[in-house]
């Protein structure tokens, strides 16, 4: 029976996971690109001189990886640094899980990663990375329950109020659950390994790389319930993914707003 | 002053400015203005509503994306006007967004199934549709949100979907449809009759000759290379922007002509409905045409400018027509030596620049008036709230209506003061509804802070520099 739940919670279930991830953003895109109208426009690009494809693309990443248009870093500070920390935290974290994906030998042979640097990089930059993702969701979380005030200082001050958790329902509160859980569970891992305990070298990867050859292997993580709870997270996670607000990174993609240059004036017709 | 009657009867209160309901169109208004757009009001109107705002939403991709990808970050919360000023939370994007966002959920499984726990409103009726009403109505359209959201999500045009969808069960401002009809009638928002036009433009060629010794040439209604649209307000309350235009265009000897049936560049459609934002671009269009105009000239007017560059434009250039904004050509001619300018004509002020929300934020105007501010004026400052981050006039949006002025009041406090920490004396807003709202709102901000803010357009300051060569 037992091994009956680990075939199918284990060998069964990512397929599946994955599969609706993958479908389901597919899905989700096939709806943004199908509605085609702009209200009335033919452009509705809400940028500063987007004339170009390669002004428009350097603003997105802008937007991506600094998160420039925030202007909270002194009036709001735990929603630039939260997010700073937490998006830059996953970010670090997910490359990591890349030594989880590729076999211990092709990581040797293609990068001349030996089991001693790659323990060496997980615990100290995964962990640094789980360390950062952590951070950032406990401030964003703290600033989402909390009655913050913010100053605008003109001539007068102006104070303005943060009612976020008004407007905060159930599903903002399972995604932020879920990624708490998802962190915590894996940064435990991480940063519980020893060298000479690094489950993630010898057996983890081979258990993911036998999902890869279409025969999982569960007998491979049967011992190692953290990395199943860790797991099972993540499948809730990649299968709720698609229908959540978690899919706003894949919005830089068709974002009419701030994806697309604005129409150009010619500069002949001045 | 002018507004005095109003402040008594509707009075500001920070945190609640429910009170602020725009005055609604009557039947008389609005049947003509249906009749334009071949409009039928529905028979259940709540019916209507829940339905016309599922399709929108899965119509337009800047609505559904707005919708669908919002994390309730509130960064928009300090970025909105309207909500800085009032402090009423659905007097804010992510508060009108959730009055919305509501509808669209209770229809959904997971508002079927968690109700208010995820948003879901329980029962759409009248009453909360009036409310959806109210704060929509509010809202600047000033596109600050969306600059500022890191999504860019822009509710302002969730704000625009929302208002046509109000406007087809009947409910619409009475100011923005008594302006829209008064287009649709004479084609500019003042109702300004061919003989009273022709009337302004003799006073303004009379003027031009006595103020700058020169015979300038004005073309109406003849076929022409290039059509210039002013803004109506242009021929009526800001003058000096109406002969910076003429002037500057004979110095460069541009042919060019003004036509009756387009004394105008605004296009308050775009605050009510897309149908009519694009049959009243289509006149644009069509009066290009017959004109022979190659080229079309936008005056001072922010929003305005946005339909063009995102209508008016990609529908001119199917018959082989440009369009410029007149900063474009005058910047143009600073750069090429054609015109001298002298800045010692606008005196020893101290002017400040503020983006109008439109040329800034999509519009892609920033640049062209700050490099003739320069050549135009000795001493002037650039804010820090500019650009992208420009802060709205107050007015835009169809809330130039008197009964909202004791609040587009406290929207103003923002560029009013932004003014003031630079010690500027003359605000440089060019664009027509900003120039409106000014009038409206600088008297009060002048009294409640004891100082003498004046303001302007942009093309006032080049006709006062203009050097013209005898």
């Amino acid at each position: 029976m037992y091994r009956l739940i680990l075939v199918i919670l284990f060998g069964y279930a990512p397929y599946i996971a994955v599969g609706l991830f993958i479908l389901g953003i597919a899905y989700r895109l096939f709806l943004w690109t199908s509605a085609t109208a702009l209200t009335g426009m033919y452009n509705v690009n809400a940028g500063v001189n987007e004339k170009s494809w390669a002004a428009t693309t350097k603003e997105v990443l802008k937007r991506i990886f600094l998160f420039y248009t925030l202007q909270g870093r002194e009036k709001d500070p735990e929603l630039f640094y939260g997010s700073f920390l937490f998006h830059w935290g996953i970010w670090i974290a997910l490359f990591g899980h890349l030594g989880v994906f590729i076999p211990e030998i092709y990581l040797q042979d293609w990068f001349g990663l030996t089991p001693y640097y790659h323990h060496i990089l997980a615990l100290y930059v995964g962990g640094a990375g789980g360390l950062m993702a952590f951070a950032g969701m406990i401030i964003l979380l703290i600033r989402r329950l909390g009655s913050k005030q913010i100053k605008l200082k003109l001539v007068n001050e102006f104070l303005i109020n943060l009612k976020i958790k008004r407007f905060s329902f159930l599903d903002d509160y399972f995604a932020d659950s879920l990624l708490i859980l998802i962190i915590i569970s894996g940064l435990a891992q991480t940063l519980g390994i020893t060298s000479t305990s690094a489950a993630y070298i010898g057996t983890i990867s081979t258990w993911v790389w036998s999902l890869f050859m279409l025969h999982p292997n569960v007998m491979l993580i049967a011992g190692y319930t953290l990395f199943q709870i860790h797991l099972i997270l993540v499948m809730v996670f990649l299968v709720y993914f698609p229908w959540s607000k978690m899919m706003h990174p894949f919005s830089y993609l068709l974002m009419p707003t701030i994806s697309r240059p604005s129409i150009n004036i010619k500069e002949e017709a001045i | 002053m002018s507004f005095d009657r109003v402040f008594k009867e509707r009075q500001f209160k920070y945190g609640d400015v429910s009170n602020f309901m725009h005055y609604m169109a009557d039947e008389k208004l609005l049947t003509p203005l249906d009749s334009y757009i071949q409009l039928k009001e529905p028979e259940d109107k709540v019916k209507h509503f829940t339905k016309r705002l599922n399709e929108e939403y899965r119509k337009n991709r800047n609505v559904r994306m707005a919708v669908d990808v919002c994390v309730h970050c509130g960064a928009c919360l300090y970025a909105c006007p309207t909500y800085i000023t009032s402090g009423d939370i659905y007097n804010s994007p992510l508060g009108r967004a959730e009055l919305i966002r509501s509808v669209i959920k209770g229809g959904r499984m997971s508002g079927k199934l968690f109700g208010k726990a995820v948003g879901a409103v329980k029962k759409v009726d009248m009453e909360y549709i009036k409310k959806i009403y109210t704060y929509y109505w509010l809202c600047l359209i000033c596109r600050r949100c969306a600059y500022v959201c890191p999504l860019g999500v822009d509710q302002t045009d969730v704000t625009r979907t929302v208002r046509s969808i109000l406007y087809e069960i009947g409910m619409a401002s009475r100011f923005t449809s008594l302006t829209i009809d008064a287009h649709w009638k004479s084609g500019n928002n003042m109702n300004l009759k061919p003989a009273a036009v022709e009337s302004i433009m003799k006073f303004v060629k009379n003027e031009i000759k006595s103020e700058k010794g020169i015979d300038v040439k004005i073309k109406i209604n003849e076929k022409s290379d290039s059509l210039m649209l002013p803004s109506s307000a242009d021929l009526y309350m800001n003058m000096e922007t109406l002969k910076g235009y003429v002037l500057f265009l004979n110095i460069m000897g541009i042919d060019f002509t003004f036509n009756t049936r387009s004394v105008e560049t605004a296009n308050f459609g775009l605050f009510l409905h897309p149908e009519h934002m694009k049959r009243l671009a289509e006149n644009y269009v069509q009066v290009a045409r017959d004109t022979g105009a190659k080229l079309v000239i936008a005056g001072e007017c922010g929003h305005g400018w946005r339909v063009h560059k995102g209508y008016t434009l990609p529908r001119l250039r199917e018959y082989g027509i440009e369009m410029v904004h007149i900063h474009h050509l005058v910047a143009k001619a600073i750069r090429d030596n054609k015109i001298t300018l002298d800045p010692n004509a606008n005196g020893n002020i101290k002017y400040t620049y503020q983006d109008p929300c439109q040329y800034a934020r999509g519009g892609d105007l920033t640049e062209e008036p700050r490099y003739i501010m320069k050549h135009v004026v000795k001493d002037w400052v650039d804010p820090e709230h500019s650009r992208g981050y420009t802060w709205c006039c107050g007015g835009q949006g169809g809330n130039l209506a008197d009964e909202v002025v004791p609040l587009t009041t406290q929207y103003s406090r923002l560029w009013y003061e932004e003014a003031l920490r630079y010690n500027a004396d003359w605000v440089i807003r060019p664009c027509s509804i900003c120039k409106a709202q000014l009038s409206h709102v600088v008297p009060y901000l002048n009294k409640i802070y004891n100082k003498e803010l004046e303001y302007s357009g942009l093309m006032d300051l080049v006709y006062r520099a203009l050097v013209v060569k005898q």
